[in-house]
């Protein structure tokens, strides 16, 4: 009996075991819904502006770091295989805060709402961006 | 009935304008995304689905030149897997020091017809990328298409890893190919076209 049962338990260690080496090396990217932000929620207008001072600096600060930002909608743009982007507004004629969507995220309606969107600084390129976002609040 | 001869023959020196000057693309001199789409695939011959899509690719074209950039932020790569993409970000790309990946150049043998024409044209882009920190020159083939008022970029091209300094350890050569595949696919809109918003205070 006491072999059963000792049997039982190495054999429950090894599927545990195992299960947590199948989960580490093929789990999905976690969604940014259940995830905390890094730091307190910015305005769009004044993070592109902390990039237009000092780049490098903020880069530094921020580069995988995940942030909430808040802006009205300036643009939505869905690419050839329906991923959405929505470019928040900044007061800069070119550069926005642009935000790629997770899939299954809604599209806002463009203009009138305040969003609040949470996702991962990835680079500064023509834009701010953030991928994997989802939105957090909205507001009129 | 005079009044329809008169509409008639404003119709038809309107399409006569038209016909001598038509209203070519290159009236715009700036066109734009940022929401470009770049797909990458690095699958050695251990199967492995070493593959990632990026929307954020960002292009600016200079319709009057031929000029062109391609501005790529790199962790916005999206791996199905989260351990390949830590991977790829920390040990490969080491985005944290390298966060973007440029192609800066112009498109060889540019003139306005190359926008006047509908229908897909090949073109090659030649210039400097500049991936991991690393600077070459380059010429990479596409094709461009004019096509209602949009630019459609698109071009198939292999980035050899070692020529970037981008060293793949023997322990994963089975699963990582030396040489990466990029699918390129850009639809560019003239620049200003997009709403401007006022900003929250």
């Amino acid at each position: 009996m006491k072999t059963l049962i000792r049997l039982f338990l190495i054999l429950l260690v090894l599927a545990i075991d195992g299960y947590g080496v199948w989960y580490f090396l093929f789990r999905p990217n976690d969604s940014m819904k259940g995830q905390k932000a890094d730091f307190p929620v910015l305005l769009a207008n004044e993070w592109v502006e902390e990039f237009k001072i000092n780049e490098q600096e903020a880069n530094q600060r921020y580069l995988g770091q995940i942030v909430e930002v808040k802006g009205i909608v300036r643009e939505v743009l869905r690419d050839s295989l329906g991923g959405m982007s929505v470019i928040l507004e900044t007061g800069d004629s070119f550069m926005g805060v642009n935000c790629s969507m997770e899939p299954g995220e809604d599209a806002p309606s463009q203009g009138s709402d305040t969003l609040v969107i949470r996702g991962e600084f990835s680079a500064v390129t023509l834009d701010v961006n953030m991928t994997r976002c989802v939105l957090v609040s909205k507001s009129k | 009935m005079k009044q329809n001869w008169k509409l008639f023959s404003l119709f038809t020196a309107f399409s006569l304008v038209l016909l001598i000057y038509p209203p070519s693309i290159h009236a715009q001199s700036k066109y734009m995304t940022r929401n470009g789409l770049i797909r990458f695939e690095a699958e050695g011959p251990i199967k492995d689905d070493i593959k990632a899509i990026n929307n954020q690719g960002g292009c600016v074209l200079d319709a009057a030149t031929g000029d062109i950039l391609f501005k790529i932020p790199i962790k916005s790569f999206v791996f199905r897997k989260a351990l390949m993409q830590e991977h790829f970000n920390e040990n490969y790309m080491e985005s944290h020091k390298f966060p973007t990946a440029e192609l800066r150049g112009k498109i060889e043998g540019f003139s306005q017809a190359t926008l006047q024409n509908s229908g897909v044209r090949q073109v090659v882009v030649a210039g400097k990328m500049t991936v991991h920190g690393v600077t070459r020159d380059t010429r990479e083939k596409g094709t461009l298409e004019v096509k209602d008022g949009k630019i459609l970029l698109r071009s198939d091209f292999v980035v050899a890893l070692a020529d970037y300094g981008i060293n793949i350890p023997k322990i994963v050569e089975d699963k990582l190919a030396k040489v990466a595949q990029v699918n390129l696919s850009m639809d560019l809109v003239p620049v200003g076209q997009e709403p401007q918003r006022n900003r929250v205070e």
